[in-house]
């Protein structure tokens, strides 16, 4: 018999209490209107509603961004199976620039939820291998809140990239639709990331 | 960048950052981006400066590159996308100044700014 599958929401927050001060890119409707639903609207997270595929990438272009303001401070991605598939060239790009402080969660219920549940590519595709064989630092993959507790500790610890699949369920929370300007959230986003470390201000001068 | 719309999203990553991202890439990859530049960089208001080498022109080599190449104004402008063109008409000396501009007005226009560069003359 298999054992029950992690919730989402319950992941979202075990992730969310892990790295309380490290910048947080999630992917699409359904992973942020959960993560807001059980963290809130925090500063550290910055939320992208709706470009699939393209969630690793932002968070790659954070760590570069970022690699000589806190040389020890992760960034993490947290990314859908169904849209890393839209994307999976990232996989290669990260492994080929290997940013020390990247970290992607990928948080795998094998199915397209928001658009009825159809099933993704996934479950046939051993990801953990994927990773190391395009040259990332480490990848593990976990199904229990112990073994997501432990690969945590060793993602944070760890020199990136490294990426952790979660295997979770397909339950979701009732919550309701996110309608916060997008314009507002990356300036919320910019300035969490001014007030918390020492970023390249170039927004300010001209 | 192994596709385009794949840098787009770096580049949005390393514009938050603080970072100057300058993607270079050519035309014929255009509809590689759109949906990545109109679903993160147009909405959240993220200044991103795209050089763009053109093919299809005058001076083509390639017998099918022009279809798509010569529709890149449109469909930047059915994108909502604002578009300079540098090309034989812009003396050499000025590339660089007015890829300066093309920078400073995404920044100062929140929004991506592509150059598109003609090197084929016209």
């Amino acid at each position: 018999m298999t054992a029950a599958r992690l919730d989402r929401a319950q992941v979202l927050r075990f992730i969310d209490a892990a790295a309380p001060d490290s910048p947080v890119v999630l992917s699409l409707g359904g992973i942020s209107r959960e993560m807001l639903a059980v963290a809130g609207r925090k500063g550290n997270h910055f939320v992208s509603l709706d470009a699939m595929g393209q969630t690793i990438s932002v968070a790659l272009g954070l760590a570069l961004g970022l690699e000589d303001s806190d040389p020890t401070g992760k960034v993490l991605a947290v990314e859908g199976d169904g849209s890393l598939l839209v994307g999976l060239s990232v996989l290669g790009t990260v492994g080929h620039l290997k940013p020390r402080r990247l970290v992607v969660y990928v948080l795998d219920n094998g199915v397209y939820l928001a658009t009825g549940g159809q099933p993704t590519a996934a479950a046939d595709i051993d990801l953990v291998t994927v990773a190391t064989a395009c040259n990332w630092r480490g990848a593990r993959q976990v199904r229990t809140a112990e073994e997501l507790a432990a690969a945590t500790a060793w993602a944070l610890e760890t020199e990136g990239p490294v990426l952790v699949r979660v295997h979770v369920g397909t339950a979701q929370l009732a919550v309701p639709f996110f309608l916060e300007d997008p314009a507002i959230l990356a300036e919320d986003f910019r300035r969490w990331l001014r007030s918390s470390m020492v970023t390249r201000d170039l927004h300010s001068v001209d | 960048m192994p596709r385009e719309e794949e840098g787009v999203a770096i580049a949005a990553g390393l514009e938050l950052a603080g970072a100057r991202p300058v993607l270079i890439f050519q035309d014929n990859g255009i509809g590689n981006l759109l949906t990545s530049l109109l679903t993160l960089c147009q909405p959240y208001h993220l200044p991103l400066l795209a050089i763009v080498s053109r093919r299809g022109g005058l001076g083509e080599y390639n017998s099918m590159i022009h279809t798509i190449s010569e529709r890149t104004e449109a469909l930047l402008d059915a994108a909502g996308v604002r578009w300079f063109q540098l090309d034989a008409r812009t003396p050499d000396d000025r590339w660089a100044a007015e890829i300066e501009r093309a920078w400073a007005f995404a920044r100062a226009t929140h929004r991506p700014v592509f150059v598109l560069v003609n090197l084929m003359g016209s």
